[in-house]
């Protein structure tokens, strides 16, 4: 199943300025893939300084200079390749069974003061007994901030949080407290301000949706003060429910969500009592107000609940002055290692950062190495930013896409993950990374295929990322996505063609391999003169029957019309004669071409009369980009 | 099944320009009989029926003679070096049906003919056997054939002598109302130095393809109807017929076979041209290089075959409206590459990708003679 953020619309980011509505958009897209199970890996909070204020905290450098023994023993530290938990090296700390063994780091780097820290990192302890983790915040003296517990020497993640003094150095060390001695193994240690997994008002899994659009959660009462602020939540089993919504008001404990779709449509109540759900307020989000350094180039990285484990990392690049911000992107399309200094995956694994030339660096970004979404408004005053994203439940793959309002030329879109398999293309081989790439940072329209999906990286079996890009039917007399194409003339029917995955692996743009972006029937293309941002695709029929058994209608068309993939779609029934047998319905089963069920006590069994109408199968984007939709209208 | 003719040839004579054309239209309607079209219309009978010079209703084939042909009642002496046409029989079966060129006349009663069925005859009797004369010239100006399409008989192909003796006309009536709204036409253009010919054909359902290279020049000429595939179901006149003639008209995606002659129904019937559509990355919508088809050679091992979307210059705006029932694959693949172990394609040159009869199925020659 798909799952969307469906035209989420904020005021411009931030509000005294703009063009950070792109970096809103990431915030939102971390929190929605979050509870939509995908697991954090990483995260950065400056450009101005290291992304990772622990000197080398991924371990990496050849000795342990960069760190110091400590303890009576002291502690024996060295670099260890044998036992590592990604990359080269891990720190051997080797306690000689004194309470006060273990290691410490260099001086923290470019920490603000009096601030809210966030650590990772990963151990793995099979000493027998927990060590401590402290920082000095800036005080000259330690404070415990947590520990790391016997886990029988399997790599684990470890999170800790402390807050800085008002000035003064600082610094992390774990200790053997309790002088067990023993190897402890530290690696990826990353200390940073969190502006993603941390930078949130509330979440619970807990939630139910109510009255159609309502959202309420067990454990906590929504109050009037969380009017504006936006509500993720993922609902795993009913179509167009999940996604991003404001809250417009509050009813009795419950969220009133503004669901920006037109008439009445609503979201399909629950009674689970397990959604996961954040609550986010917008103001808090990175969006490069040119006075914080930290949340300028502030990133996150995220592993797919794909089986693949495939790694998706976003990094916000600030610019000075109002020019357009974009978002760089990376991927790899399996359980990639990378560095936790900067996020970067590390250069023998298959990333989008080796596929030409150079591997990317961070500090080249801007010449030819990166992977952009751009889309702000320029250089005008966008006064708000409408988010959208589609997501497939596995983790398969994901797809965010920005419009400004009022419409400028300065939309976004990227799309990354797996297209789909078949017999000659693995989940590996169809994986795609589609943003706009090299330096350009702006130009054109950001959301179309000649602009997103013309310059990407795919992977192959062969754990390579060679150039990629989306192909499109087309001829040189009559380009397919020429103004004036037109629905078949003979049927009505609009052409809508699954893009093609083109390889262009020896980068000559020449050659490609015949993989059609089927997953899910996500990604289409149609003619570009459609309505812009707008679902069009309707499913219209005449009603022949209602038949009904307890609860259950099994209803009938006169035409045959149903599609499988019809399931958890609304249909919406008018002018039956038993007035309570129109509505809108959620349909709950395929039998034929002729017939579906849907839940309906209040119907009646009857010869029908009247229509019935599946609603809005695609929506368009601009120039030809459709996806798949769940069936809603939309406001203009 | 399908019907193939392969490798034939024409007399290596000397005649008039105007001769050399008659002889092609004459056997091109030889060979829509052989693949089972049907006659719709027909002007100048006489002087087309004047080439026939043996119409036998009792031919027999055998699976263990290959090559041979029989008949009883014969009359088959001082034929070498003419074709005949083999249709009908007990069984019709598609393997036998074909124009075949007389290689040797064993007796009065028996023939052996050049390129028969490359698995063998399917064994059959009462077939008939219509032995044309290469070197007729009885074609006379504003001659004219008309055949109909074996399943669906909408679409008809339309055979022209112009006046004009060099010339020969085509076009295709995919309402199957000869001579109402016709497609647009095409005309071939032999020259004084085409003097031989070779052919091959493939016939299948609505689908006729027939190439032929002559020596002038060392020119390929090719000629195709047929009906768009995946078409909708309100789409009644799919048929369309494309044409080509010179020495590189391959690529289905760019030559001159890209151009699908047809109909369309937008507000009113008229004629229109489908274009054959390759697959182009999104920014290469008027660029070069879509033009140039460079399908990927092989994905783990199997050649890549597209069957390609088809779209249309409608005058009101263009729109995709089926897809061509051939293939396409790498431009760089050799002329002449048999492409899939079933042996059910053969990339001719190009990226055009044509129906080939088997793994045992001879490659077309190239030399005319």
């Amino acid at each position: 199943m798909l799952h969307y953020i469906r035209d989420l619309q904020f005021p411009r980011q931030p509000s005294a300025d703009y063009d950070g509505n792109l970096m809103v958009g990431s915030y939102i897209l971390f929190h929605f893939l979050r509870v939509m199970g995908w697991d954090w890996l990483w995260e950065c909070d400056t450009q101005n300084d290291v992304p990772n204020h622990c000197p080398d905290g991924d371990m990496e450098e050849a000795d342990a200079s960069s760190w110091l023994a400590l303890g009576t023993g002291p502690a024996v530290l060295t670099k260890d390749s044998a036992t590592k938990h990604q990359g080269y090296n891990s720190l051997e700390v080797d306690s000689q069974g004194n309470a006060d063994d273990g290691a410490r780091s260099s001086a923290l780097t470019s920490m603000e003061d009096s601030t809210v820290y966030r650590v990772s990192l990963w151990a793995s302890n099979n000493t027998g007994s927990a060590w401590n983790v402290d920082v000095d915040t800036g005080t000259g003296s330690f404070t415990n901030v947590g520990t790391i517990p016997q886990n029988g020497g399997v790599w684990t993640l470890y999170h800790f949080t402390f807050t800085t003094a008002a000035s003064g150095t600082r610094y992390i060390r774990v200790v053997d407290n309790n002088a067990t001695g023993g190897n402890l193994y530290v690696d990826d240690i990353n200390i940073y301000r969190s502006w993603f997994e941390y930078n949130l008002d509330n979440s619970g899994s807990d939630g139910d949706v109510q009255n159609g659009d309502e959202f309420s959660s067990a454990g906590y009462t929504f109050v009037a003060g969380d009017i504006g602020k936006v509500l993720v939540f993922y609902d795993p089993n009913n179509l167009g429910n999940s996604g991003a919504y404001e809250v417009g008001s509050v009813n009795a404990g419950n969220a009133v969500l503004t669901l920006r779709m037109g008439g009445s449509e609503q979201l399909i109540n629950t009674a689970v009592g397990t959604l996961e759900w954040r609550l986010l307020d917008l103001s808090n989000a990175p969006n490069t107000s040119y006075t914080s350094d930290s949340e300028s180039g502030a990133g996150w990285g995220l592993e797919s609940p794909h089986t693949s484990k495939w790694r998706l990392f976003f990094r916000h690049r600030a610019l000075t002055g109002n020019v357009d911000k974009p978002i760089v992107t990376w991927s790899s399309p399996i359980e990639a290692d990378f560095s936790s200094m900067d996020g970067h995956i590390l250069e023998y694994e298959p990333s989008t950062l080796r596929p030409r030339g150079s591997i990317f660096s961070w500090s080249t970004i801007g010449s030819d190495d990166g992977w952009y979404m751009v889309g702000n408004g320029g250089l005008t005053s966008s006064t708000h930013g409408r988010l959208y994203a589609m997501v497939a439940s596995g983790g398969e793959f994901v797809s965010m896409a920005l419009r400004t309002i009022p419409e400028s030329t300065q939309n976004a879109m990227g799309l990354f993950g797996i297209t789909g398999t078949d017999a000659l293309h693995t989940a590996r081989e169809s994986f795609v990374h589609l943003a706009k790439r090299n330096g350009a940072l702006t130009g054109g329209n950001e959301i179309g295929f000649d602009v997103f999906s013309y310059n990407g990286a795919c992977g192959t079996d062969e754990n390579t990322m060679p150039p990629a890009a989306l192909g499109f039917w087309n001829t040189s007399e009559v380009t397919f996505q020429d103004s004036d194409n037109k629905a078949n003339p003979f049927s009505g029917d609009e052409f809508l063609q699954r893009p093609i995955v083109l390889r262009d692996v020896d980068g000559t743009y020449g050659h490609y391999s015949e993989k059609e972006f089927d997953l899910e029937d996500a990604l289409w293309a149609c003619r570009s003169n459609l309505n812009e941002f707008t679902p069009f695709g309707s499913v219209d029929g005449t009603t022949s029957q209602f038949t009904l058994a307890g609860t259950t209608i099994t209803f009938t068309s006169n035409e045959s019309l149903f599609t499988a993939d019809m399931v958890g779609r609304e249909i919406t029934i008018t002018g039956a004669t038993t007035p309570g047998n129109d509505g809108t319905f959620v349909i709950t089963s395929y039998i034929s071409g002729t017939q579906v069920t849907y839940e309906n006590a209040g119907g009646a069994t009857e010869a029908g009369v009247g229509t019935w109408d599946v609603g809005a199968y695609y929506f368009h984007f601009e120039n030809g980009v459709c996806w798949k939709w769940p069936g809603f209208t939309a406001v203009a | 099944m399908a019907i193939f003719v392969r490798n034939q040839r024409s007399l290596d004579s000397s005649v008039s320009t105007s001769q050399f054309t008659a002889r092609h239209l004459v056997l091109l309607r030889e060979l829509f009989l052989a693949g089972r079209w049907t006659q719709n219309a027909i002007s100048n009978g006489a002087t087309w029926d004047a080439n026939i010079v043996l119409n036998l209703s009792d031919c027999v084939v055998s699976a263990a003679s290959p090559g041979r042909i029989t008949s009883v009642t014969g009359g088959f002496t001082g034929y070498e070096g003419y074709a005949i046409t083999l249709i009908g029989g007990t069984n019709d079966y598609d393997n036998n049906r074909g124009v075949y060129r007389i290689a040797i006349v064993h007796s009065d009663n028996e023939i052996e003919v050049e390129y028969p069925p490359p698995d063998g005859w399917t064994s059959d009797t009462a077939m008939t056997g219509r032995v044309f004369n290469w070197g007729a010239d009885s074609l006379l100006g504003g001659a004219e054939y008309v055949v109909m399409d074996p399943p669906t008989g909408n679409n008809q192909a339309y055979l022209g002598k112009p006046t004009t003796d060099y010339y020969f006309d085509f076009q295709a009536h995919p309402r199957g109302d000869y001579p109402n709204n016709p497609t647009q036409a095409w005309q071939a253009q032999l020259s004084s130095a085409d003097r031989k010919a070779r052919w091959n054909a493939y016939f299948s359902g609505s689908t006729a393809f027939i190439f032929w290279r002559t020596d002038g020049g060392a020119v390929w000429w090719a000629l195709l109807f047929g009906e768009l595939e995946d078409t909708v179901a309100e789409d009644l006149y799919p048929g369309f017929m494309t044409s080509a003639g010179g020495a590189d008209i391959w690529n289905i995606t760019n030559g001159d076979l890209s151009n699908l002659y047809m109909l369309y129904d937008d507000g009113g019937i008229g004629q229109v041209t489908g274009y054959v559509a390759s697959v182009c990355r999104g920014q290469d919508t008027v660029g070069s290089r879509q033009n140039i088809n460079t399908l990927c050679r092989t994905v783990k091992g199997k050649a890549q075959l597209v069957k390609p979307w088809v779209y249309m210059a409608g005058p009101n705006g263009g729109y995709f409206r089926g897809r061509h029932p051939f293939r396409y694959t790498n431009f760089y693949w050799e002329a002449w590459r048999p492409m899939d172990p079933a042996g059910a394609w053969l990339h001719h040159n190009e990226s055009g990708v044509f129906p080939r009869n088997g793994v045992n199925d001879p490659r077309p020659i190239i030399n005319a003679g």
